[in-house]
């Protein structure tokens, strides 16, 4: 992708999560829009500093866009991934799932007992009553059917 | 007239003992040994994931944490069909045989050794009756600081084979964990020769000694002679590693263990309800506190009704190695010849461990299944019955040594051994009734193991025993 | 180990007098006493010899009955440091864990745990029972435990650990001696030793950070996806390791339950999943 549309491609991301923001309700929804925001306008702040190079002709790294149709999971789908026999470990809390494979919370894709593949919002409002900040630092994978 | 005296604390056992005895004219006519500790393990367990019964079940008691640990997965190799490759069998028996060395030489030198002599290495005394001359005296205080670092040694090699002791991680379904290489066993090895040459010297002789001048002993505190075993290295094959089979002695007489004649009554201890009830059984139940009568957290456990007496001598006398004595000093004699013993076969077992890593697999829980793990730890019959439900654990029994040797009167009146054992004894002095404490050290009891359970008189799983 | 050599070097030129401890093993397994049985360098030997008077503990003192009480009795009027294992009790007046017997009186070790501190010139909750409230409250908690602090009401130095280390609670015990005073973290650990999660100086991390997993419990590499509570447990295992430093659980090829941590063992259940 040259630097052009790369760029177009950056600035059409920052203006959707910006529109995303405004019109979610759900505080969780607003956030994870509010994280993905600020991982953009970091992304396009390094873009700017970064030095004419050949890094055109390098081979692109892959990047989370905004605009690209997000992974929908049913709740069967999801069941899969609960992080027995090796597999991810992804949690969908308010509709959002994320992917706590690597927290250090989750070692064997439990935590508390409870076992990961799952819908775990109650828990979670439970356990987590001081708020969402501990989602913040977790990476999304898709949401909800 | 009668003098009531209670001890408690019972200092240098396993967790907290009271003893009541009623003396008529210098003689106790009447003996209630009391748990005076309650956790209630059995309904910890409940809903949990079955594989976790192994370090779960472990604490209860940091002094034996290896033989729950042992029966655990004995039972849930039951429960989940688990055959443990013959090399991991042999290991863990190693490590089981261990702990059974840290425990002897921690409960004769450290638990015993103050009853008879005065140790200096500590303050204070248990005063009263010191017959040893100056230069034995001595030496069993030396021998009191040198099994501080040999039951030390005994840890470590548990640990090299479990990670960690107390509550070990390496003994496990399947057998163990461990990644055994030549330098693990040499180290094995090495510890090993030390520790058999302390008990086979320093620790026979001074027995030895003791039982000369405390003759008496050979007489009082005999309790039971009914004897009972789950067995140990009996797995080992038939020649000079096999130790003794699951067994019961009853009325002069050996026979084959039944699992299912073995009971347990609330009749005088603090649970509701006041029936017997087979093991395992259904449910856990309530403490009453407030029951009348009830005066232990320990229930009475039977085998065909009939008082059981567990522990090294019964061992030792159902192998034939003992001749067939019961008293306080052949039960103290009979543990110090058990150590002797096993350091020996397992001397002969290292020689045949293959240094190989361990054999694991990823193992899956059934919906439902029951399983039962018997052996007999340190102090005797440990045994553990596991239900699994949708997965989880829904029902979890544990029968301890020290609730068939400390267990209260039952309802036909019967007294554990340890209160049979204490009654008909002749007091010296009632002020200084040093007597008790000898005999109730003899037994080596441990009361985080035995007042941590409850069960109840619901229709019972039976496991059969092959 | 150097902190506590100092400690005896200070103790044989200053005027000698050791400090008295009581040792008391509340609800519990008594596994913290066996453990510090098994302390090497300094031992258990030299701990008694010169670093405390050890005036009481039901599973190494002398004395029984009625006699144990009043040595126990006679200590509080002295200087000591108090060092309780096990959890407290104290539902139907600490009926599920009795202390003593004494003079037609029944003394519930909450009784005793309250008076002693009371007077102690310092408190140590030896192991998570005592630190935390530990496996004694496991749900359901039958007989409503809690920990040494939430029992007093005050701060304690906490030694968490299942059993705690020998090395933790020696080095503990050698600071109050030295210095007074020991260094600790928020929840009152001792920062010498809880610094630190286990995952921090894992021997392990090159296979959890090339993400090379052990399939069973057994295998060489990283214990994580079979639920290792490494990081989020702060302890001194894979530095200090166990029994005379020879092995810790996942040097054995098991995960880390962590059984040093505040919500142990609830918080870390399942222990193993494949």
């Amino acid at each position: 992708m040259d630097k052009k549309l790369r760029h177009k491609q950056m600035l059409e991301d920052i203006n959707y999560c910006n529109k995303m923001i405004n019109l979610s309700y759900c505080m969780y929804a607003k956030q994870y829009w509010i994280n993905l925001f600020n991982k953009k306008m970091e992304e396009a702040l390094k873009e700017l500093e970064a030095p004419e190079t050949k890094e055109e002709n390098k081979e692109e790294t892959k990047q989370e866009t905004a605009r690209e149709p997000e992974k929908q999971f049913t709740l069967e789908e999801l069941a899969q991934y609960d992080g027995s026999m090796g597999k991810a470990a992804y949690i969908a809390i308010e509709g959002i799932v994320y992917d706590v494979s690597w927290n250090s919370c989750w070692g064997g894709g439990t935590h508390f007992g409870l076992l990961a593949g799952k819908e775990l919002t109650a828990e979670f409002k439970k356990g987590h009553m001081k708020g969402i900040e501990v989602l913040k630092e977790l990476p999304v994978v898709g949401v909800l059917k | 007239m009668t003098i009531k005296i209670t001890l408690d604390p019972i200092t240098r056992i396993s967790g907290p003992l009271s003893i009541e005895v009623e003396i008529e004219k210098n003689k106790i006519v009447n003996a209630k040994s009391s748990g005076v500790q309650y956790r209630g393990f059995e309904k910890m367990l409940t809903g949990r994931s079955p594989l976790d019964a192994v370090y779960f079940t472990e604490r209860i008691c940091g002094i034996c944490s290896v033989a729950h640990g042992v029966s655990a997965s004995l039972a849930l190799e039951d429960a989940l069909k688990v055959k443990p490759d013959a090399n991991g069998i042999k290991v863990r028996n190693f490590a089981h045989a261990a702990d059974f060395l840290q425990n002897i030489i921690r409960q004769i030198c450290l638990y015993v050794f103050p009853d008879y002599v005065k140790i200096s290495a500590l303050p204070g005394s248990i005063g009263g009756d010191f017959r040893l001359p100056e230069k034995y005296t001595e030496k069993i205080n030396e021998d009191y600081i040198k099994a501080i670092e040999y039951s030390r040694l005994a840890h470590e090699m548990v640990a090299l084979i479990g990670g960690k002791v107390p509550h070990s991680h390496g003994i496990f379904v399947g057998g163990t964990t461990v990644s055994l290489d030549p330098f693990k066993i040499i180290r094995l090895k090495s510890i090993l020769q030390s520790i058999n040459d302390f008990i086979a010297n320093n620790m026979v002789e001074d027995i030895n000694i003791i039982a000369e001048y405390y003759t008496e002993y050979y007489k009082i505190g005999g309790g039971t002679g009914n004897l009972l075993t789950y067995g140990l290295f009996d797995e080992m094959g038939e020649g000079e590693l096999h130790y003794v089979n699951p067994s019961v002695y009853i009325k002069g007489k050996a026979y084959k263990l039944n699992a299912k004649a073995i009971t347990e009554g609330t009749a005088y201890s603090w649970y509701s309800g006041n029936k017997i009830s087979r093991v395992p059984s259904m449910e856990p139940t309530e403490t009453d506190i407030k029951k009348e009568g009830a005066y232990t957290f320990i229930k009475a456990a039977r085998y065909e009704g009939k008082v059981m007496q567990v522990g090294p001598l019964a061992r030792m006398i159902l192998s034939g190695s003992y001749k067939n004595r019961i008293s306080t000093m052949d039960r103290l004699m009979a543990r110090v010849l058990e150590g002797k013993k096993l350091s020996e076969k397992m001397l002969k077992l290292l020689e045949i461990i293959e240094p190989i890593p361990a054999v694991q697999e990823r193992y899956t829980i059934p919906e439902s299944s029951v399983g039962m793990g018997l052996k007999d730890s340190v102090r005797g019959a440990l045994g553990h019955w596991l239900a699994i439900e949708k997965g989880v654990i829904k029902n979890y029994d544990i029968v301890t040594p020290s609730v068939w040797n400390l267990s209260p009167v039952d309802e036909r009146g019967q007294h554990g051994a340890m209160e049979e054992a204490l009654i008909g004894t002749e007091i010296k002095d009632v002020s200084h009734p040093i007597e008790i404490g000898r005999i109730i050290r003899s037994f080596d009891p441990c009361l985080s193991c035995a007042t941590h359970v409850i069960t109840d008189c619901r229709e019972p799983y039976y496991i059969d025993l092959i | 180990m150097k902190i506590a050599q100092e400690a005896v070097d200070r103790i044989k030129e200053g005027n000698g007098n050791k400090i008295n401890f009581i040792w008391i093993e509340a609800n519990g397994c008594a596994g913290d006493i066996i453990s510090f049985l098994n302390a090497d360098e300094p031992d258990a030997l030299y701990f008694l010899k010169e670093m405390v008077n050890l005036k009481y503990s039901p599973s190494l003192m002398q004395a029984e009955g009625e006699r144990a009480y009043e040595e126990f009795l006679e200590t509080l009027n002295t200087d000591f440091i108090l060092g309780v294992e096990g959890s407290l009790t104290n539902v139907e007046n600490g009926f599920y864990d009795i202390f003593a017997y004494y003079k037609g009186k029944t003394i519930s070790v909450a009784e005793a745990v309250a008076k002693a501190a009371e007077k102690a010139k310092h408190i140590i909750a030896i192991g998570t029972c005592a630190s935390f409230a530990g496996i004694s409250a496991a749900r359901p908690n039958p007989t409503g435990c809690t920990s040494l602090s939430g029992f007093l009401g005050r701060e304690v130095i906490n030694v968490p650990g299942c059993p705690a280390n020998p090395l933790w609670v020696m080095g503990t015990v050698a600071s109050l001696v030295l210095y007074n005073k020991v260094e600790v973290d928020d929840k009152g650990r001792p920062l010498m030793f809880f610094k630190d999660t286990n995952h921090v100086n894992c021997e392990r991390r090159s296979y959890f950070d090339n993400k090379i997993n052990a399939q069973k419990l057994g295998d060489k590499e990283c214990m994580f996806k079979l639920g290792c509570r490494g990081p989020v447990t702060k302890a001194y295992c894979p530095i200090g390791r166990w029994n005379s430093r020879i092995n810790w659980p996942v040097g054995d090829n098991t995960p880390c339950i962590g059984c040093a941590n505040e919500y142990f063992p609830d918080g870390s259940e399942p222990f193993v999943r494949y």
